[in-house]
């Protein structure tokens, strides 16, 4: 008990601020005093900071990719369609009036592009074959500005006017047809009666993606309505925004303006895959950030049972001379903090580097480039500095790395300055 | 001094319990490590395996024999004949099941829509042995022999087309003369493929049907499924031995899409267990190295005493193998039981139509492989090894004398 009223502290140091700029220099100094230990505990935060970045930025840069790639070949960001063609994508439910609206919503600011397309399933025949297909009409002018489809073209041209048509590969194959031939389209049109055009093929697209590959025929808008007995009107009003981000706030603000009759269903509606696959996937990544800081935090806690069990006897000295255990634990956390920020600095330069370097260069993907087209993925993927985990990541292994000090740190309440001395004599 | 192995293992192992809560912490750090690389290994591997049931319960099979052009040109055209009695060249304790097909695209009509499709003349029950017809709910009747004149389609097919069970329906094909042909059918079953895209695409009806319909007698492929994928490339030289003039090809030529999936989650698997290791990695040299210098004066007194510096090597790589060992074993229990835990597979429905993007099911069921589970182990005390490496350097460097000073 004797050594309790030793430990009286003096009211001069009680009363100082835990964070002088001595105890920090202090904290830092106390680093270096083990640098090895310090350079391999900053080093293992330092490593899964870069690794969460790294990981995090492919992740974002291939999204964004996969969301522009998809949204630009044909679906646009929003489409404008009759309240009941999403359930029922029959000829009949058409949008009417389809020529004032394009223009009105061109005169929009936050638009980019707009087309009209009118669609319908019918047969299409080749020399021998016939197969059934998607038959869209499309305005090439209008269409050109925002799909990518006519960048896709492999053989032939994509439309200009008239009666021409460009056709999937694998459909032009199953049908034995090619640039130049003739395919006959027979379907039924709006009023029930037959519709039927002999149209030339102006070229062959390959988008990579099978579905459009196996059923898609584009025909020009026009001869479309007149062969399916449509008006000025269509199925689907195809919208790219000048800002994807306001995707949700221009949909809402469309469907208020445009009432009941039609509905205005963005791009991750039509294509939910899409959403979805980034959903499944960033909830994976996010499962992997917590074990990797899980483990660093085992490693972090260890370097503070070290460094406690070895300083006890200078703790011993401090508590003797004066010093409060809260005052030797202030001092612990802050060469915590700082040893992370070591750490912070050392993922976070080394992140920015890589990830800016490869931004720029892009990572090929050889073989596996063929697959991924099919996820409306390019062949090189661009990581993209991801700011949020830049903050996120760092936060984490912070607050994982404070309280990993803080339970070996709490023995120094428990020390009793004659012990200590004497044990560590 | 030399000292038996036996006794160097003793005091590595002592020396580990003078710190229980330091080593203790290292070892669930381990545990955490390899917990979790076994337990995302037995994940992937399920995704692995529905990818591989899928592509080959699609209609692929293991192997596949097909008319040369058929694949670029899908049509009665590219088609070939076998003997009635054929009977698959390949070991029979390696078949599952075989069966041949007459696969053509088709336009399906009913009343209201129209939509193309692969019709699929089968032998239904020898198909139920093979694809995924065995497994799927059927609603209504199957198929009931090779000569059944009705038709099975998917349940989505049967929305899109606005027509039920026992509704006819109107298929037109081209016929082996060039010509189209137009026939009726009656639905008499529909398959639910659990929404995945299959609906859409296969309309079955009976082999013998179809072949008279398109005036032919030859068919267009035999699938063969077998008992495991690992003797795929064997029986694809087997048939190709027998079928030279046609094609013959493994679900991994067929599908190469998938293929490349399946080659992508292998190397999943090792990126994850190597970035596991090394944040490991960091901690385990860290504590070692901590322990060596701790004992500085011990081991220099050792030294002194005419221990060989290969026993102190010896003594810190035990030590790291020890620990290792340890955390390893313990990790392994705990993936393994995680996957237990698990064994009724993990819920992906809220993201259903991204997860069947990627191949996989709505549930996912982990998957362990005990040869995964000795490579882990294999690779763990590896790293172990690789890791005592520079701590037992730093043990090697101590000298006797300024040690002893100390």
């Amino acid at each position: 008990m004797s050594t309790e009223a030793l430990a009286v502290p003096r009211p001069g140091v009680a009363r100082r601020s835990a964070f002088t700029p001595i105890t920090v220099a202090l904290a830092w100094r106390n680093l270096w005093r083990s640098r090895r230990r310090t350079w391999l505990t900053a080093g293992g935060v330092g490593f899964s900071i870069f690794i969460m970045v790294f990981a995090w930025s492919m992740q974002v840069g291939t999204f964004s990719l996969m969301i522009d790639n998809a949204t630009s070949l044909i679906s646009g960001h929003l489409q404008i369609q009759h309240r009941s063609f999403a359930d029922d994508p029959g000829l009949r439910n058409t949008v009417r009036d389809a020529s004032s609206l394009l223009a009105e919503l061109e005169l929009h600011p936050e638009i980019e592009a707009v087309a009209l397309r009118a669609q319908a399933f019918a047969l299409v025949s080749g020399d021998e074959r016939t197969f059934g297909a998607q038959v869209m009409g499309v305005d090439p002018i209008r269409e050109r500005r925002l799909s990518s489809l006519p960048d896709r073209i492999v053989s032939g041209r994509y439309l200009a006017t008239g009666r021409e048509a460009i056709i999937g590969a694998t459909l032009a194959v199953n049908l034995a047809v090619g640039v130049g031939d003739e395919v006959v389209v027979l379907g039924s049109g709006k009023d029930g009666g037959i519709a039927a055009m002999a149209i030339e093929i102006v070229g062959v697209f390959d988008s990579g993606i099978i579905d459009l590959d196996r059923s898609l025929l584009q025909v020009e808008l026009r001869a479309f309505q007149e062969a399916f007995d449509l008006t000025d009107e269509g199925h689907v009003l195809a919208l790219r925004l000048t800002d994807f981000e306001r995707t949700d706030a221009l949909k809402v603000a469309l469907q208020q303006r445009l009432g009941e009759g039609l509905s205005v269903r963005s791009w991750s509606e039509l294509m939910p895959e899409l959403e979805q696959m980034v959903g499944l996937k960033q909830a994976g990544t996010e499962i992997f950030f917590v074990l990797l800081a899980l483990l660093v935090t085992f490693s972090v806690f260890n370097t503070f049972a070290m460094t406690v069990f070895e300083r006890s006897r200078e703790f011993g000295m401090l508590l003797a001379v004066g010093m409060r255990p809260g005052q030797i634990m202030l001092q612990l956390q802050l060469e915590a903090a700082l040893m992370c920020l070591l750490g912070v600095a050392l993922g976070v330069g080394m992140s920015v580097l890589v990830v800016s370097l490869m931004a720029r260069t892009g990572i090929p993907l050889g073989d596996v480039g063929e697959l991924l087209r099919q996820y409306h993925m390019p062949d090189r993927l661009y990581p993209s500095l991801a700011h949020g985990v830049l903050v996120a990541a760092p936060v984490l292994m912070f607050v994982s790395i404070q309280l990993a000090a803080a339970i070996p740190t709490l023995r120094v309440r428990h020390m009793q300055p004659a012990t200590e001395l004497r044990a560590a004599a | 001094m030399t000292l038996p192995f036996t006794l160097l293992v003793q005091l590595s192992w002592r020396n580990l319990w003078r710190h229980r809560r330091r080593n203790g912490m290292l070892l669930a750090a381990i545990l955490v490590a390899v917990g979790t690389v076994v337990f995302a290994n037995a994940v992937i591997r399920g995704y692995q395996g529905d990818m591989l049931n899928d592509a080959v319960n699609n209609l692929a099979g293991h192997v596949k024999v097909l008319a040369p052009g058929y694949r670029a040109d899908p049509s009665i055209d590219k088609s070939f004949t076998i003997a009635p009695d054929w009977q698959p060249p390949l070991d029979p304790s390696l078949v599952l099941g075989w069966t041949s097909r007459v696969r053509v695209p088709a336009v399906i009509m009913s009343e209201r829509e129209t939509r193309g499709v692969q019709l699929v003349g089968v032998d239904p029950e020898r198909e139920t042995l093979i694809s995924f017809l065995g497994e799927v709910d059927i609603i209504g009747g199957y198929l009931e022999g090779p000569a059944d004149r009705r038709v099975l389609i998917g349940k989505a097919l049967a929305e899109q087309l606005d027509t039920r069970l026992g509704r006819r329906i109107v298929m037109i094909t081209q016929g082996s003369d060039g010509l189209n042909r137009e026939a009726g059918f009656r639905i008499v079953g529909l398959y639910d493929g659990e929404g995945t895209g299959v609906e859409k695409v296969f309309v079955f009806t009976g082999r013998e049907t179809l072949q008279a319909l398109l005036d032919t007698t030859a068919i267009t492929e035999i699938s063969v499924r077998l008992i495991a994928d690992e003797y795929g490339a064997l029986a694809g030289r087997q048939l190709a031995a027998s079928f030279s003039d046609l094609e013959v090809m493994g679900w991994r030529e067929l599908q190469p899409q998938i293929a490349a999936m399946f080659a992508f989650a292998d190397a999943a698997i090792f990126i994850w267990f190597t970035i596991m290791m090394i944040a490991l990695g960091f901690g385990l040299i860290n504590t070692l190295v901590t322990a060596v210098l701790e004992r500085t004066r011990e081991l220099g007194m050792l030294r002194a005493l005419g221990m060989r510096p290969r026993a102190v090597v010896a003594q810190v790589v035990i030590e790291s193998v020890l620990i290792i060992g340890v955390g390893l074993v313990l990790g392994l229990a705990v993936g393994v039981w995680l996957v237990s835990l698990l064994d009724e597979g993990i819920d992906l429905g809220r993201w259903a139509a991204g997860v069947e993007m990627f191949g996989m099911r709505t549930v996912l069921v982990p998957r362990l492989l005990v040869a995964d589970l000795v490579l882990v182990a294999i690779m763990t005390m590896i790293f172990g090894l690789i890791a005592s490496f520079y701590p037992a350097l730093r043990a090697v460097r101590i000298k006797p004398l300024e040690a002893m000073r100390r």
